[in-house]
């Protein structure tokens, strides 16, 4: 299938083929990675622009590290507080840097649409790297590509997960992501932090951890936030590992699925430490995968169909 | 139509053809001919011609005969009397980029409109004489559209203390209210209505919980979560205005619910008026039009507060202007000049602008798809403001000043933002082909818009039929 797209903007407008079509891509760069030389010349010339306006570690450097792998030239900037606290508009700041000649645009922004405010605006193709509590795309894909590496049938796959929903661009990626490819997708997470109406994506909702945890394959823990204490939507850090903490115990009881965690993790807060550094704890696994989705999406916006191995 | 202070040398522009607007009012009598009297406060009519002479509507027969002057032949459209938007935001004093006083007379000039009331939170409020009087000194230099103030109901809009209201009403205030600000104390709240009510003014209420909004930027509901937007719930609105209706109870002051967005809210106000509260109400085009899904491309033409909700709000609203329970329609013009208005959703600030697709706009809703009649939709958009604030007008009126607006249903137009006399763009029906142009308004005996060219000897409009 030929991809295209120019923009990574949501999983939700994507079709099932093309998010397949995006983890197989991927996976030819996986192996890429795993070779001495973990280079390949695909976007020899283009220009990457990592724009990240909220604070990010793992995201960064791994769109940094995947335009490398691709010969990209790159550069990047992180600012926190908003385009408007700093006086410049963030559409005045993403044309000054396309006028420098500028092919993609990976942009990172608190602001839910920043992606498609952009994507509407300048002609450089535009990534999205997390916006708001809309989507987190590149995060959801390296999920699903980690979960069918180890269950190649997505279809009635059990996943849960367990957390901030509300809040959680990781979230909403990753429901859209699954329920395309016929997972079964269960939320769990206190009633304050569960979004309105979000059954109607296809999913089903239950407040009882024990619940959400029979007979699942996977089970996905949401990072929460000490700041929803303070808006209301919590009482406390600890009542919230006792009833929504993955726990070790727990997930025996459950059959052990496979542990995820989009990262970065609060130990003793949502997971526990020994089910995080446990053996079915997929974590450092996503984050490996995650350069290797980066790269396919790059790849397929930018326009690439055939992949040149050498470097 | 005056022939006042723009004499026929005005009339001439710098390109030296003629302007329409200076080139009527240069006329000191015309006959409009062949116009379809929608006139609900009025006699019931069929086809007739108005004369006006020196800015009087003078006769309102069929058939009648030139004494002197020009006549025009208007193929059978609409005549209908001035309409009042009772809603409106004017920039004007402090944010004239976004609008002017002028700007804003013009924009609803072109929208058939005579005569607005302009909301009190201008950067700098009105809340005092002065302001009131700087509205009025810069509407006598507008287009002539009239414009009536609407004084705070609290000074600075803090919610605090009450606003000099008998000074406010001497000066021209036809209302009070804390619109875009809503009082958060219940006890202010009271106060300011007993004290409105001593001083014979309308309560116009923004009803809303502030709190239950917090950083809402949209309607709480599936597109809110699928979107990852703040919800701003149904709830905040109806609790507001259910207090607001239990101290309507308490004070028995004149309560106007402003820009009614849910289902809920209806009923609430359906079971006020059955226990015969003095409570009207009014709801927006873009609420009997949109609905929250309108957000999904995160465009902040679509952004107000109270925010569009779903299908079924929207179809209940309808059924109430309908049948009246929702008094009139009022687009809570809300002008934000795009430096501030385009840009991140979620940053931008609340409001669309509306006046000149207000009408059409609404005959779409409520005329052509919930097959209201005409006469009803003029009663809700000319009769009925003036009701609740107790102005006069409202009809046609033989041997008073030419008030109306003239209308084909025939022409269709395309919605363009770009050409608009609003100075802001935050338009939520760009692109929209809407039925019905305003060919010319008349305020007060001034053309103060003018689609067509004023008529030589016996002339037709161009291309106009009814």
């Amino acid at each position: 299938m030929i991809f295209r797209r120019r923009h990574l903007l949501g999983l939700e407008e994507l079709s099932r083929e093309e998010i397949l079509h995006i983890l197989d891509t991927a996976r030819t760069f996986r192996e890429v990675l795993d070779r001495p030389v973990k280079k390949v010349p695909s976007l020899r010339g283009v220009t990457v622009c990592n724009a990240f306006y909220e604070a990010s570690t793992r995201t960064r450097l791994s769109f940094e590290l995947a335009a490398k792998r691709l010969s990209a030239d790159t550069l990047s900037f992180s600012t926190t507080g908003s385009s408007v606290a700093k006086g410049e508009t963030l559409l005045d700041t993403i044309r000054n840097i396309e006028a420098m000649r500028v092919d993609m645009v990976v942009i990172r922004h608190s602001s839910s649409g920043a992606a498609h405010y952009l994507a509407k605006r300048i002609k450089a193709r535009v990534i999205n790297a997390g916006d708001g509590f809309h989507e987190h795309p590149t995060q959801g894909l390296l999920d699903l590509y980690t979960i069918r590496e180890r269950f190649p049938e997505l279809n009635g796959l059990r996943v849960t997960i367990v957390g901030d929903i509300a809040h959680s661009r990781v979230a909403r990626s990753n429901i859209w992501a699954l329920v395309k490819c016929g997972a079964r997708v269960t939320l769990c997470g206190p009633s304050t932090l569960m979004p309105a109406e979000i059954e109607r994506t296809g999913v089903r909702v239950t407040n009882r951890l024990e619940e959400a945890l029979e007979e699942v394959q996977v089970v996905m823990a949401l990072r929460v936030q000490r700041e929803r204490m303070e808006g209301g939507y919590l009482p406390s850090m600890r009542e919230y590992a006792r009833t929504f903490g993955l726990r070790s115990e727990l997930l025996q009881k459950a059959g052990r699925p496979l542990v995820m965690h989009p990262g970065p993790m609060n130990r003793g807060v949502e997971i526990d430490p020994e089910v995080a550094d446990g053996p079915d704890s997929m974590i450092l696994d996503q984050v490996q995968n995650g350069v290797a989705v980066r790269m396919a999406v790059l790849f397929l916006t930018w326009g690439g169909s055939e992949i040149e191995m050498g470097a | 139509m005056m022939g006042g202070p723009e004499g026929s040398e005005a009339a001439m522009n710098r390109s030296g053809s003629m302007d329409p607007v200076a080139g009527w009012n240069a006329l000191d009598s015309v006959v409009l001919r062949n116009l379809r009297v929608v006139d609900p406060a009025g006699e019931s009519r069929g086809t007739s011609d108005l004369r006006v002479r020196h800015g009087i509507l003078e006769a309102m027969a069929s058939e009648l005969p030139a004494v002197e002057g020009a006549s025009i032949d208007f193929g059978g459209a609409v005549v209908m009397p001035g309409l009042f938007d009772m809603h409106v935001h004017f920039r004007e004093p402090g944010d004239e980029d976004s609008e002017t006083i002028a700007s804003g007379a013009l924009a609803a000039a072109r929208g058939g409109f005579t005569e607005v009331a302009c909301m009190p939170n201008s950067p700098v409020r009105i809340d005092g004489r002065s302001v009131i009087e700087l509205i009025h000194a810069r509407a006598r230099d507008a287009c002539g559209t009239r414009i009536h103030p609407v004084g705070a109901m609290t000074r600075n809009l803090d919610g605090k203390e009450l606003t000099e209201m008998a000074e406010l009403k001497q000066a021209g205030a036809v209302a009070v209210s804390d619109d875009g600000h809503p009082v958060e104390s219940s006890a202010v709240m009271r106060r300011g209505m007993e004290y409105a009510r001593m001083c014979g003014l309308p309560v116009l209420s923004h009803s809303e919980e502030r709190s239950l909004r917090g950083q809402g930027v949209m309607h709480e509901g599936y597109w809110s979560t699928v979107l990852g937007l703040r919800g701003i719930p149904a709830a905040c609105e109806e609790i507001g205005v259910a207090r607001d209706l239990a101290l309507c109870e308490l004070t028995g002051a004149k309560l106007h619910l402003c820009h009614l967005s849910t289902r809920g809210s209806v009923a609430l106000l359906q079971r006020a008026k059955e226990r015969g509260l003095p409570v009207t109400a009014e709801v927006t085009p873009h609420h009997l039009t949109l609905d929250h899904s309108h957000l999904r491309t995160y465009d902040s033409s679509f952004k107000m507060n109270p925010p569009l909700r779903t299908e079924e709000d929207v179809a209940a609203l309808r059924a109430a202007v309908k049948i009246g329970l929702i008094d009139t329609i009022a687009s809570d013009h809300a002008p934000h000049a795009a430096v501030r208005k385009d840009g991140e959703l979620d940053l931008a600030p609340f409001g669309a602008i509306g006046l000149e697709t207000s009408f059409g706009v609404s005959y779409r809703a409520l005329v052509e798809e919930e097959g209201m009649r005409l006469d009803d939709l003029v009663e809700r958009m000319a009769v009925a403001p003036r009701r609740i604030l107790g102005l006069p007008g409202g009809r046609l009126e033989p041997g008073k000043p030419a008030d109306f607006a003239i209308l084909d249903l025939a022409w269709q137009w395309t919605v363009d933002p770009t050409a608009f006399a609003s100075l802001s763009r935050n338009c939520p029906f760009s692109g929209w082909t809407l039925k019905g142009k305003i060919l010319l308004t008349v305020a007060g005996g001034t053309v103060t818009h003018a689609a067509v060219a004023p008529p030589a000897e016996g002339a037709r409009v161009p291309g106009g039929r009814g």
